[in-house]
């Protein structure tokens, strides 16, 4: 089960697997992002090209008004995905 | 084991689910079960997108050799194409002008050893040969 909930501290808090099936779902939540942003990722357990892909999209949104994303509390095999594919150069990983 | 799924989205649930069960039988650790999900997924998931006129299921299997993992996704019908042409991304380029097209297979061949994709008559299939991670 995958969810992207906004906190009450602005904090984007993702859970679960977030696979192609997911991206729609994912989608809504990025897409209400205006600023900078943490996501917490502590409870995320997979991640697929796709969910990168809204994450990569979102990252070029916010960077073209001077905000990003910055991921926090990613586990060991999302944070191979990130270096893999030369994400880890594009987004702050806490 | 092998397990049929039909060709939608919707059937990675189950797929993980199956891919659970193959790593619980043969006590495969989680770095190695991380690895066959994403690699199922980005398989899966290309021949939905990309071959819809394909039959209305896709089989996946995955066998345990000594320290290898042999898994293969078997297609039939639809337009034929060759995953191991498919263009290579940049990974080294600035954010904007990344796309995140291709990242599936660019990362499916960090995580391969060997990767094979065959077709006889209308009979597509992909086999990717990784090795156990601990």
């Amino acid at each position: 089960m995958f969810a992207a909930k906004i906190s009450e501290d602005g904090v984007l808090v993702l859970s679960g697997r977030f696979d192609a099936e997911q991206v729609e779902k994912a989608r809504i939540a990025f897409n209400r992002i205006g600023r900078t942003t943490v996501v917490d990722c502590k409870d995320l357990d997979y991640v697929s090209s796709a969910g990168l892909g809204v994450l990569l999209m979102t990252q070029k949104r916010l960077r073209d008004s001077g905000s990003e994303l910055i991921l926090a509390n990613i586990n060991k095999h999302i944070k191979n995905i990130f270096e893999y594919a030369g994400l880890d150069k594009i987004f702050e990983i806490r | 084991m092998t397990g049929t799924f039909r060709r939608d989205l919707h059937s990675l649930g189950k797929i993980f689910d199956f891919i659970g069960e193959f790593a619980n039988a043969n006590t495969i650790d989680n770095s190695t079960s991380f690895k066959l999900k994403f690699i199922i997924e980005e398989l899966f998931t290309n021949l939905v997108k990309y071959n819809s006129e394909g039959e209305d299921t896709i089989a996946v299997s995955l066998e345990k050799e000594n320290h290898k993992v042999i898994l293969a996704l078997h297609d039939v019908g639809g337009v034929p194409f060759d995953l191991t042409t498919a263009r290579e991304v940049d990974i080294h380029q600035p954010l904007q002008d990344r796309k995140p097209g291709g990242l599936g297979i660019h990362l499916v061949r960090k995580f391969a050893d060997e990767i094979r994709d065959e077709r006889v008559n209308k009979k597509r299939t992909i086999t990717v040969i990784t090795h156990v991670e601990q």
